[in-house]
């Protein structure tokens, strides 16, 4: 293997690539060797015309910036406006679903509607909505007008923090003053106070940092939400992973991004469309995934996954794709240029993510389903002009069963004690027959081997008996690894581990365990795995912070991916990644994240690029809390 | 690796960014850990000196001189030549500072109480891999001077077929 994926279908595009000489990304990351000091430790400073101002990290030279900025500030600053820009695009994406769900209110949304209206009404009366005796339209009306109060409140708390954080921990928030009154608002917040001028203390400015991470995890907490009452919440299904999920004989559309909004009608108007794909010459129209979106269509109605981050352009060099539909977030500008070596079409669709050379058909709430028509049959007209010479597609796919969500979960656990059924998982936990859990997370990172650390640790903590939640990437890294199969169980689960998985899957009546991975879904929907751990730490009375819990971000890339791991961290989550963050020029800051946050939050970052190093640092964690608890450790079991 | 006397380092002043890549590449590759991380904890200093104003910048390294000051003027004998590459050794060095003092360039430093100063990576210099704009080179002295003969050449020839009113394709 290279050292560029672990990925058998990449190593064996990537070769192919080289072939034809197309530029990838581990060949731009070499053109950017070596990348700038200044920047990899967070000491350059460019938010006024002064700079850019950097900090000596010899202490020979410069050790202000002009306004009298120290790295601390520097660092901190920085670090405020990194988690701003995820949490920003979280906050974007929960907004579109909540315009959706408005407009649904309002009739003007024709191509959507509830699926999900147990969902619907479970949620409104959580948000204190009366629901008995109003229609589905008269709930939905409410709760749109609530939910968009997370967006305009100028006093108080989020209401949504509240309603997904244990009350503990809610009160610890409001005590440090962290917690955000409106989503928006953090982010004009944290940009208002990291312009010239204005906080220049590095603890006040991680607290800022915390605000506006924790305004992204309420972003993540509405999107699942809204987007399981739109589509559906998913279900336990099988599916396939990996570039193998092509077909020669299909038009092949991949969607790509984050907002199903457009996945899912792409995946509906597919169907609608395969009279039109057979008279075109194609078997039928086989839409697969990459990225987030790739999740929410895989969870809710099977839709294969075909890459994650780092693949993605692997999967237009198959020259197999007739058409990529994208939406916001994580499109690599460099697939126009792969895409142009074949016939395949590059689709924007959203008024803030265009790509010159592409195609963009605006794609509105209004238009849904025009939009997405249109959108197939561009595909279909592709396919006919596919060179089949050109086509390679990697004999590379592994089964998976995926679909997990929070519902999933209790349905299959209530299948064995139906009065109480986190009963089995805490008994297990406290009998040691599950060490603790690790929520899988994040992306693929050019500095990493593709998937290396996610599947490396993942195989590592399930010997030790960790059951594994996934999501994102990190989730496609799993499951490419054949990670999220029952038969993965026999494989990888520790003994203990096994078992359970074993009883909890026979009694689901899944005819064999559940796999060793849970897949939970896209990025926003690390808010299933928060709605887990509060479940637990509600049922034993404790905080999450008291929990063998941990979270793994090994192969971390975005901005969004540092704003859920603060919000994880501020949850009392410890969190690992794999990458060492642009912190480490001031030793204050890197501090507060890596043992000083431990005292306030119980969550801290643990950076640890060897994953086998990364595994004992997290089975230390979890022994740690568990023996915190009065539970056995790994070594005494 | 190249001792041969007749390479030498060259900056293009034109192309140098300020950017600092390297020192920090100077400073990692002489750490034990082979980091800017590891450099800082062991308290290793770049042997490059990024130096300027507002005019621009300049790269400053020892030049490895034909006749070094610094060596002749070493109390010690701590200074000397080996295979082309003027070299300090640590344990003879007292801190006296008079190379420091006499280099024309400024290219010594003095680092916890000793001096220190580039010596070249033993021939295979890490700040010229590291540079981003190739303002940095290492090559022989005469590819050098004949670049810059050449670029005088054109410039010459140039103006004089202009004047004569002949052109070259």
């Amino acid at each position: 293997m290279s050292e560029k994926t672990i990925d058998p279908a990449v190593e064996e595009m990537l070769a192919l690539a080289a072939e034809m000489k197309i530029e990838t990304f581990w060949d731009r990351y070499q053109a950017q060797l070596p990348q700038c000091e200044f920047g990899l430790r967070g000491i350059c400073c460019r938010n006024c015309l002064h700079g850019p101002c950097r900090i000596d990290p010899f202490k020979e030279g410069a050790q202000k910036g002009v306004c009298g900025a120290t790295a601390d500030t520097i660092v901190a600053r920085n670090f405020v406006r990194t988690c701003a820009g995820g949490a920003a695009a979280h906050i974007d994406h929960a907004r579109h679903v909540l315009e959706v769900i408005e407009k649904i209110a309002h009739g003007h949304a024709a191509g959507y509607n509830v699926t999900d209206k147990q969902k619907l009404e479970n949620l409104a009366q959580r948000l204190g909505i009366q629901t008995k005796g109003k229609s589905e339209i008269e709930v939905l009306k409410e709760l749109a007008k609530e939910v968009a109060k997370e967006f305009q409140r100028q006093e108080g708390y989020s209401k949504y923090l509240q309603l997904y954080t244990t009350k503990k921990r809610f009160e610890k928030l409001a005590g440090l003053n962290v917690l955000p009154p409106n989503l928006d608002l953090t982010i004009t917040e944290s940009l208002h106070r990291t312009t010239m001028g204005v906080d220049a203390d590095p603890v006040n400015l991680i607290l800022g940092a915390v605000k506006v991470a924790l305004a992204d995890g309420a972003a993540l907490h509405i999107s699942t939400d809204l987007q399981d009452i739109l589509f559906g919440t998913p279900k336990p299904l099988f599916s396939k992973a990996n570039l193998g999920v092509l077909r020669e004989d299909s038009v092949n559309i991949a969607v790509h991004g984050h907002v199903p909004l457009l996945s899912a009608k792409v995946a509906e108007q597919a169907e609608k469309l395969e009279k039109e794909a057979s008279s075109a010459g194609a078997r039928g129209i086989n839409v697969v995934g990459i990225c987030c979106t790739g999740h929410e269509v895989l969870e809710r109605y099977g839709v294969p996954l075909a890459q994650n981050f780092l693949g993605s352009e692997m999967a237009v060099a198959t020259g197999a794709l007739d058409a990529i539909i994208v939406d916001v977030q994580c499109i690599a500008p460099s697939l126009i240029t792969v895409a142009d070596c074949f016939h395949t079409k590059l689709i924007t669709t959203f008024p803030i993510a265009k790509i010159p050379g592409a195609e963009h058909i605006e794609f509105t709430t209004e238009n849904a389903d025009e939009a997405t028509n249109k959108m197939i049959k561009i595909a279909i007209e592709a396919f006919k002009k596919r060179d089949k010479t050109k086509v390679h597609i990697p004999k590379y796919e592994q089964k998976i069963l995926a679909g997990f969500s929070v519902e999933a979960i209790v349905g299959a656990l209530s299948k064995v004690d139906p009065s109480d059924p986190l009963k089995p998982l805490l008994d297990n936990i406290v009998k040691g027959n599950i060490l603790g859990a690790a929520l899988f997370a994040g992306c693929n990172n050019v500095k990493l081997p593709q998937d290396k650390l996610h599947v490396t640790m993942a195989k590592g903590l399930l010997e030790k008996n960790v059951l594994i939640l996934s999501t994102g990437c990190a989730g496609y890294a799993l499951a490419k690894a054949g990670l999220m199969s029952p038969e993965a169980t026999f494989k990888y689960a520790g003994e203990g581990l096994k078992a359970v998985l074993t009883a909890v899957g026979k009694a689901a009546g899944l005819n064999g365990p559940l796999p060793p991975v849970l897949n939970i879904g896209s990025c926003v929907d690390n808010s299933r795995a928060v709605v887990i751990v509060n479940a637990l730490a509600d049922k034993l009375g404790v905080d999450a912070e008291a929990l063998p819990v941990v979270a793994c971000a090994p192969e971390a890339l975005t901005e969004k991916a540092i704003a859920i791991g603060t919000w994880a961290v501020s949850l009392g989550i410890p969190v690992h990644i794999g990458i060492v963050p642009p912190i480490i020029g001031s030793n204050l800051v890197t501090e507060i994240a890596t043992s000083k946050a431990k005292d306030i939050f119980g969550g801290y970052f643990i950076v640890e690029p060897d994953p086998a190093k990364a595994v004992d640092k997290l089975i230390a964690v979890i022994d740690e809390r568990r023996s915190k608890l009065g539970l056995k450790t790994s070594k005494e079991i | 690796m190249n001792f041969s006397q007749t390479y030498v380092l060259a900056v293009d002043i034109s192309r140098c960014m300020a950017c600092f890549s390297c020192a920090m590449a100077c400073a990692a590759f002489h750490s034990k850990g082979k980091s800017v991380t590891s450099a800082i904890d062991e308290g290793v200093k770049p042997a490059v000196i990024v130096f300027g104003d507002q005019r621009g910048a300049l790269p400053i390294q020892c030049q490895h001189c034909e006749e070094a000051p610094c060596m002749m003027i070493c109390p010690t004998g701590a200074i000397s030549k080996e295979k082309n590459i003027i070299k300090i050794n640590k344990a003879n060095c007292i801190g006296c500072r008079l190379c420091y003092v006499i280099c024309p360039f400024g290219a010594v430093k003095i680092v916890e109480g000793r001096a220190y100063k580039c010596d070249l990576c033993d021939g295979a210099p890490e700040c010229v891999n590291a540079c981003p704009t190739k303002a940095l080179t290492y090559r022989e002295e005469a590819e050098i001077a004949k670049d810059h003969r050449y670029k005088f050449f054109s410039e010459v020839i140039e103006t004089y077929l202009k004047k004569r009113g002949v052109s070259y394709v």
